[in-house]
């Protein structure tokens, strides 16, 4: 987890002490953009002496991100309430005299062990992060579905996809049109996933999650997606019974799922957990990312075509470059 | 087409079942234009015709004039639709669209014609063109480009794979989309596409095969370098004949003057004519060229976000 400090404060700036630990200090205007840019795990930290009328608008600003874990330095002792920062989700608070003599290692270590304990989301991130870093040994199907049983684990490219900007569908297009139409946009994925050897696992009325068996050497999920959002154009045009154009997101990666037939409702998986965050809320709408695992596992001439995309949860991910109507 | 004496009969059976002798001759003339039946029949004029001996006599000339499928598509319209208001119902109507199913058509419920099965062999009139007729038909040309610096630089084997390849790209996505290949010469050939929304099935065909060759390239491709084409679509009248070498169309004559003079490697370019029909989404795939005589080009090519 990192520890950042906001302030334009030198004196407060110089009374850290971490020795051991990477302590970054920006300037208050840096907020939102060093923010906004983070995947990690975040332990932040503001001069409210720096912020002075802004204070509340920027604690807004942190309690709305996730992975981000906020204190509050007062080297001035202005705030009366100290309650209501927690109210308002702070894990710390340190005053004019704590600065001198608290504000250090021993502190955020303090405040790690008290979200270890009292935090669950917190909790949630380790676990997803341990998830991710540690090497996943992969249990391969040679002979792709005929050799997968329900209730055994196995490695899986794990795809999943949603179609952007769905909580306004239905009242554009009305309940029953929205039917149709997204009926039609499931069998452009189904015909695709199948022809690569996959299938959709789950279906949630916009999107949903497709498995593709894993042999241990190539990955053809990064062609099917790719096929994917290569064809979308053509998609549109020719089936799609949207009037617009429209648009979707596919994230794709390489993880150990225990496979069941049904009731995949009730499935507990570190690896779909992963593909719903990073679909869901790091994936930019209308693009395609895998990891960097899985696009090792890619026809070569295709890798090409994608861009590192900083990181995710701490794993490396990549962005397809779009096909685009001219301009 | 060589009709069956059962198909024969069943044509008889059902206008003499169905229909009164005026009725008959109005639907003959629907197909045969100023259709005089006591001519052809050489029955007096002031002598009214029994109605199994009309029904002879239309079933006769329908089948010399090589007009049974059109004859048959006016049945079904009228058993669907009525003729001047009024219902008919046409009896044996199914038993005669069997014996047509069985010489290889099929009733095409979109276009309201007969076409051919797709799992039989495709004729390039689609079995409904009739010789020296005109049609309005959208033509796509393909070309390879540079193809005689790639015959030299390359073995005759790998040439003769990879041309083998894109004609059956060209192919596959042309009769996907019920077009058929008119022409191919080793380097390049002409589609033509007919019935209902032909300008646009032409145009994603042309499309597709940009992007089916894009990914050929990547992947399959066995030259070391990938190869280029330059596609064009044209639209317009042209006189149908299944000698195609010997065919003389303006139309064709247009459509490989846009292949050669407007249209770079890669991409794909299609006329006023053909673009108009685009549509909405379609539409915003091409831009417009001008070119001489005020005149304007629309181009397509696959593009990359940076």
């Amino acid at each position: 987890m990192k520890v950042i400090v906001f302030s334009s404060n030198s004196n407060l700036v110089d009374s850290i002490k971490a020795k051991n630990m990477e302590v970054a200090v920006y300037t208050p205007p840096q907020m939102n953009k060093i923010i906004n840019n983070s995947n990690d795990l975040l332990l932040v930290y503001i001069d409210s002496s720096s912020f002075n009328d802004k204070l509340q608008k920027k604690i807004s600003f942190l309690t709305s991100k996730e992975k981000v874990y906020f204190g509050v330095l007062d080297p001035d002792n202005t705030i009366k309430d100290v309650a209501e920062l927690y109210f308002a989700g702070a894990v710390d608070y340190i005053s004019k005299n704590q600065l001198k003599s608290e504000f250090n290692e021993k502190r955020f270590k303090r405040v790690f062990q008290y979200l270890e304990h009292f935090r669950i989301d917190y909790r949630q991130e380790i676990e997803i992060q341990k998830t991710i870093t540690k090497n996943i040994k992969h249990i391969t199907a040679e002979k792709g579905w005929q050799e997968i049983v329900p209730g055994a684990e196995y490695t899986f490219s794990i795809m999943f996809i949603e179609l952007d900007g769905k909580y306004d569908m239905e009242k554009i297009f009305g309940k029953k049109n929205l039917e149709v139409a997204l009926s039609v946009f499931r069998k452009y994925l189904e015909r695709n996933i199948s022809h690569f050897g996959g299938r959709i696992w789950m279906w949630f009325q916009f999107g949903g999650i497709a498995l593709f068996p894993f042999n241990g050497r190539e990955c053809e999920s990064v062609y099917c997606g790719f096929r994917i959002m290569l064809y979308k154009l053509m998609h549109d045009v020719e089936e799609s019974l949207f009037p617009n154009f429209i648009s979707f997101r596919i994230a794709l990666l390489l993880g150990n799922v225990t496979y069941q037939d049904n009731d995949t409702g009730n499935v507990i998986s570190d690896s779909i957990n992963t593909i719903f965050h990073l679909g869901r809320k790091h994936a930019a709408t209308g693009n395609f990312y895998v990891t960097e695992e899985i696009l090792q596992y890619a026809p070569k001439p295709l890798q090409a075509f994608f861009t590192p995309a900083d990181n995710f949860e701490g794993i490396p991910i990549y962005k397809m470059r779009r096909p685009v109507l001219p301009s | 087409m060589r009709i069956s004496t059962r198909l024969q009969r069943l044509l008889t059976d059902a206008l003499s079942h169905s229909m009164p002798v005026h009725t008959m001759i109005r639907i003959a003339r629907q197909i045969m234009q100023n259709y005089d039946i006591y001519e052809r029949s050489g029955f007096p004029p002031n002598i009214p015709i029994p109605t199994i001996d009309a029904a002879r006599q239309i079933t006769h000339d329908v089948i010399e004039e090589n007009l049974v499928v059109q004859f048959v598509e006016i049945l079904i319209d009228i058993y669907e639709n009525g003729l001047m208001g009024r219902n008919i119902s046409i009896r044996f109507l199914p038993q005669i669209i069997k014996e047509l199913e069985a010489l290889g058509l099929i009733y095409d419920d979109e276009y309201k014609m007969f076409i051919e099965k797709s799992d039989m062999k495709r004729t390039i009139g689609w079995g409904v063109l009739q010789e020296n007729n005109i049609y309005e038909l959208t033509f796509m040309c393909i070309d390879i480009v540079n193809n005689s610096e790639l015959v030299r630089k390359y073995p005759k084997k790998d040439i003769t794979l990879a041309y083998s390849d894109i004609r059956e790209i060209f192919k596959y996505n042309v009769e996907k989309r019920n077009g058929r290949i008119w022409e191919w010469e080793g380097d390049g050939g002409i589609a033509a596409f007919y019935f209902q929304d032909k300008n646009i099935k032409a145009v994603l065909s042309g499309i597709d095969i940009l992007l089916e060759l894009f990914l050929y390239n990547q992947l399959h491709g066995v030259l070391d370098e990938a190869i280029q084409i330059r596609l064009s679509v044209h639209t317009g009248p042209c006189q149908f004949t299944y000698n195609i070498q010997s065919m003389q169309s303006d139309t064709i004559d247009k459509l490989k003057e846009l292949e050669t003079k407007y249209t770079p490697p890669d991409h794909l370019v299609i006329s006023p004519g053909v673009y108009y029909d685009m549509g909405s989404k379609l539409e915003h795939f091409f831009l417009s060229e001008s070119i001489a005589g005020g005149n304007y080009v629309y181009r397509y090519s696959l593009q990359w976000e940076n």
